[in-house]
């Protein structure tokens, strides 16, 4: 059995999303059967402009093939065609028309595809919303199964994808959320899909120590780690982390790791670490009171499965279902929709370690029963067997 | 980290948490009852900021400030008065009965607690369907929201679609001018081309009487020479 991967972006130097998503799950399936990734020759995720050099390449043992973006993308042109379709009537056309602004648009991925279904027993599309999934999926629907990474966002309403979320051989969710979300958006019940998600590599040491005295910490400290984004609820975590610093007096710290976009605030207790290595990273989360995610869309938060993986606690924006739910059925975290759950969440969590302690331990068990890569590799071969054994 | 140690200035008062089985569900229903009552709390200290504690952590305050007293009940404080006397003896009287009385009453004890703990659970999902309820409600008025936008854009179309109708019935009423304009130039036609080819008959007629003639003449010239 041959499997092709198919993703908008592939490489080592692209570490989040969906893409590092991709790659895992590529790298570990890589030891039961034959896998190659198929994607295009972007990096940047804002214009997709042409970046690797089209053509093969092996990374960690995998057959890449990248195939070039015909046409990058005009933010402003997608800017009003999205406004368009979100804010006014419209045609299945300016939807369509959307999409191929969206990107990354290959055409030669899509002919590659359809020339080569035979070759391949499996097309694994990563990424609902892109060119290569949507196009992809019309090319090889008997053959694909599509890992939708969905969140909850206003363009998954739109015709054409619900359209979309028929059409594939089988599903691979993220959580119980997303597969809720898809099916009553789509009514595609009848297409048979599991909740999977992702493991996460987790180094085999880690010291809390060895962070603080890298960077000069001492007391206690809660941490976030992501991109730095309006979206991913930065400016609410600044605002009630200030008030509640204010209003309790509390010596807790709240230091940042990630790319940044927004300005931090200014505050002694506010510390902006900037992006640091897998060691570091874990270091740091290894010595965090709470891991704090503020997001509103996540599909599966990979930093909040890394924090469970430590056996850390989670705080986590309940306006985010995804991550609500994760938190329910893992006893793993608390979470808060406005300032005063914020505070009394973060002030229950702060006076009790037994509660932390409580909450990490259930974590790591819910990690370990759900997410760790021997479950994920075994579902995903199950799903493929079951469609085997379906033909 | 010293497991003891507080963090930070303040701290959440003791909660029952049954830290063998924690249940973020149950934990979060009352953060957020906590929460709920919060507001509640600033409105009575009229101080904003030093009444921020919440009643999920009665004891905690800023350092500012000091904590609030609990309401205090002496359980040990004697009674007053000839009453009290009695009751005092009474109390006296009956403490060999007490274990007795403690063991009929723990049935209703317990159906107590058993009751409380429903009624406290009926809580929990009477709150989380209220606000499922105020969720779904704010989604419904999103939706007429949205509904009366539509409904104002159809009409706007409904508009446009009426003028068109009338721009229409205006040029079906421009064909049927030309069109009885084009019978008309027919008629006419038709007539010129009769009246053309009669005239075109006429002109035969006395070209054949000219040759006619003619031949007259150049006979009676030829009589008149001989």
């Amino acid at each position: 059995m041959t499997i092709a991967f198919v993703v908008q972006r592939y490489g080592l130097e692209i570490n989040g999303g969906a893409e590092l998503h991709c790659r895992w799950v590529a790298e570990h399936m890589r030891t039961h059967m034959p896998v190659e990734v198929l994607t295009s020759c972007a990096y940047d995720y804002i214009t997709w402009r042409n970046h690797y050099p089209e053509g093969e390449e092996l990374i960690n043992g995998i057959r890449v093939r990248r195939f070039p973006v015909s046409r990058p993308r005009s933010p402003e042109k997608f800017g009003r065609l999205q406004n368009r379709i979100l804010e006014h009537e419209h045609k299945e056309q300016d939807e369509l028309a959307w999409l191929d602004e969206e990107g990354p648009t290959s055409p030669k991925l899509i002919h590659f595809i359809r020339k080569n279904q035979a070759a391949y027993d499996y097309f694994i599309f990563f990424s609902y919303r892109y060119y290569h999934s949507y196009w992809g999926i019309h090319a090889v629907p008997e053959k694909s199964i599509l890992v939708p990474t969905a969140e909850h966002d206003p363009v998954i309403h739109l015709k054409i994808f619900r359209d979309l979320f028929r059409m594939p051989r089988a599903f691979v969710y993220n959580s119980e959320e997303e597969r809720v979300m898809i099916q009553s958006l789509s009514r595609n019940e009848h297409v048979p899909g599991l909740v999977v998600g992702v493991g996460t590599e987790v180094p085999s040491s880690y010291a809390a120590d060895r962070f603080r005295q890298k960077h000069g910490v001492d007391g206690p400290y809660l941490i976030y780690i992501g991109r730095i984004d309006q979206n991913k609820g930065c400016p609410h975590l600044f605002d009630h982390f200030l008030r509640f610093k204010r209003e309790t007096g509390s010596a807790v710290k709240l230091f940042l790791i990630g790319s940044t976009v927004l300005k931090i605030p200014a505050h002694p207790d506010v510390r902006y670490l900037g992006f640091l290595s897998e060691e570091d990273k874990f270091d740091a989360l290894s010595g965090a009171e709470v891991l704090v995610m503020p997001s509103f869309y996540e599909s599966l938060s990979m930093v909040t499965l890394e924090a469970w993986a430590l056996g850390r606690p989670v705080l986590a924006n309940a306006k985010c279902e995804v991550l609500k739910g994760q938190c329910l059925r893992s006893n793993g975290g608390l979470y808060y929709e406005n300032y005063a759950e914020f505070k009394e969440a973060l002030r229950l969590l702060l006076s009790s370690e037994r509660l932390r302690a409580a909450l990490g331990d259930n974590g790591r068990a819910y990690y370990n029963a759900n997410y760790t890569w021997d479950i994920v590799e075994h579902k995903y071969l199950k799903i493929m067997n079951d469609l085997g054994a379906a033909r | 980290m010293d497991s003891q140690k507080p963090i930070g200035a303040t701290q959440a008062a003791s909660v029952e948490i049954d830290y063998d089985r924690v249940n973020v569900a149950e934990i979060m229903a009352r953060i957020q009852k906590a929460a709920a009552e919060a507001p509640a709390e600033l409105s009575a200290a009229n101080e904003p900021r030093e009444a921020a504690t919440s009643s999920f952590s009665p004891a905690s305050a800023s350092p500012q400030t000091a904590p609030p007293e609990p309401p205090q009940t002496d359980w040990n404080s004697e009674p007053q008065g000839a009453k009290q006397t009695i009751k005092k003896i009474l109390r006296k009287l009956m403490r060999p009965f007490f274990p007795v009385i403690r063991l009929l009453a723990l049935p209703i004890h317990e159906e107590l607690r058993a009751t409380i703990k429903s009624l406290h659970e009926t809580n929990i999902r009477l709150d989380n369907l209220y606000r499922l309820l105020q969720m779904q409600a704010v989604e419904f008025d999103r939706k007429i929201d949205l509904a009366g936008e539509r409904m104002d854009q159809e009409e706007l179309r409904l508009d446009r679609l009426e003028g068109r109708l009338k721009d229409l019935d205006k040029s079906m009423e421009y064909i049927r001018l030309l069109h009885n304009l084009d019978h008309n130039l027919v008629v006419e036609l038709t007539k010129l081309k009769v009246e053309t080819d009669t005239l075109k008959s006429k002109v035969r007629i006395l070209e054949k009487d000219q040759e006619l003639t003619q031949r007259r003449e150049r006979a009676l010239e030829e009589q008149a020479l001989k």
